[in-house]
């Protein structure tokens, strides 16, 4: 092996130049820094949470329904023993909720509890485990069973579609999520908590649209017009120029006007008439 | 206030504190000592310092002896937050890369400052180390050192050249 010679002709120079600065460090101001890697960060967090958002709300109505059922059962029990004594209106609402449950062909073990609440809120849901609370200040602007079974039927297709487990499901797993990547699982878990197990949902307008076409549906089915159904709608629109008692209904449930246009369009694709006798409240 | 808010407040509120106090006075601090080991540098740079590890021959070399200059330099809240950002989504640590380069600086000028004050004027064979100092169990970098070592020599044959 051949090592190369090298022949200097003159002694080398021993110096040390100054080094120029920013060559080991300070390439980004330290904000810049952290607001590249903060925003990356935040990023993956909210396609993490967004991410177990969608999938529970994609998983959510293949759990059993008994296990809603299970799950509300004794929230339900407190709730009823809270609630109005046995009345006549919850009797019929319970009826005409069954009858109504029949048309709309439920899975099986599917059940319907219609909760009467004597209280002035202009509102009515449906929520885990096949419950629905109509308030007496809702039931006080319906005039005719035709309306109610629109209100009835719009509740009961909230819970045919698994519309309450999927909220409470998305909403409970993003905030899991969260809690488990932020660290404070602890707090944020019972934000979450079994006292939202009863409560309003929110659904999405699609969810809603659907749930006003499948009561559409039901309706006609039980009284063969849509005549008087959309009274609840009007109902509403009214009530809502009530400012000192807005509809709490209208907050769940916005854009009124444009669900009436979209379920005359489809009433019209389906060949719905409006034309047909109102049946009245007992 | 409920527990709740009072528990987030603790918990993100705190920390944020932290990490402002910590980019001011971080940054306050850091451009004051680059500001001195530039002009300390200037200072010294007639004390030369090389990393060869034989004496070259042609230079007239006298009096060796060993030199060491170390420095230990904290990190700050802010350094500590954005690196622990850095370490979920990698890359370049740039806060850790100052305080890195803060330390091997200054542990070099402690160094030459060592060698001239036993009156020599170059140094060879100098070797660079750097040892992070952690907390506890929770096992956070707190501080770093530098430690600058080398053999000293007092050179006849020419003045240290600067260019």
């Amino acid at each position: 092996m051949v090592l190369p010679i090298c022949v200097m002709t003159s002694p080398p120079k021993f110096t040390n130049p100054k080094v120029p600065e920013g060559i080991s460090s300070g390439h980004d101001h330290p904000l810049v820094d952290v607001a590249k890697s903060s925003a990356i960060v935040i990023a993956l967090v909210a396609a993490l949470i967004g991410g177990s958002f969608f999938a529970a709300r994609f998983a959510a109505p293949y759990l059993p329904f008994s296990w809603e059922q299970a799950l509300t059962r004794q929230v339900a029990q407190r709730t009823i023993a809270s609630e109005a004594a046995d009345t006549a209106v919850g009797t019929y609402l319970q009826a005409l909720a069954n009858r109504i449950a029949a048309a709309m062909d439920l899975p099986d073990g599917m059940t319907i509890t219609v909760h009467f609440l004597e209280d002035d809120t202009v509102n009515a849901f449906a929520t885990l485990g096949g419950h629905i609370f109509v308030f007496d200040g809702l039931w006080q602007l319906l005039d005719s069973e035709n309306a109610v079974a629109m209100l009835l039927g719009h509740e009961i297709a909230h819970i045919k579609n698994r519309d309450p487990i999927r909220s409470a499901s998305g909403a409970l797993l993003a905030t899991l999520t969260a809690g488990a990547v932020l660290g404070d699982a602890g707090i944020l878990a019972n934000l979450a908590g079994a006292g939202s197990l009863v409560t309003v949902m929110h659904f999405s307008r699609a969810q809603e649209a659907q749930a006003d076409i499948d009561a559409s549906a039901a309706v006609v089915g039980l009284y063969g017009h849509l005549n008087g159904a959309t009274d609840l709608f009007s109902a509403l629109q009214t009530a809502a120029a009530d400012t000192i008692r807005p509809p709490a209904f209208l907050a769940s449930h916005p854009n009124l006007s444009e669900r009436i246009a979209e379920l005359e369009r489809r009433a019209v694709a389906a060949g719905w008439t409006f034309a047909g006798e109102k049946t009245p409240l007992p | 206030m409920t527990e709740q808010t009072a528990a987030l407040l603790f918990n993100f509120g705190v920390p944020a504190v932290l990490i402002v106090a910590g980019f001011f006075a971080g940054s306050w601090n850091e451009r004051r000592h680059f500001r001195r080991i530039v002009k300390r540098e200037e200072e010294l740079r007639a004390i030369l310092a090389f990393a060869i590890r034989r004496m070259p021959s042609d230079l007239a070399l006298s009096a060796p002896h060993l030199v060491t200059g170390s420095a230990v330099i904290s990190v700050d809240y802010f350094k500590r937050f954005a690196a622990g950002l850095r370490g979920i989504v990698g890359g370049r640590i740039g806060s850790y890369e100052s305080l890195f380069e803060r330390a091997r600086r200054e542990a070099m000028i402690r160094m030459k400052q060592t060698a001239q004050g036993a009156g020599s004027n170059i140094v060879l064979n100098v070797k660079l180390d750097t040892t992070r100092i952690y907390a506890g169990s929770r096992g956070g970098i707190v501080s770093v050192e530098a430690i600058a070592y080398g053999t000293a020599y007092l050179r006849h044959d020419e003045p240290a050249e600067i260019h």
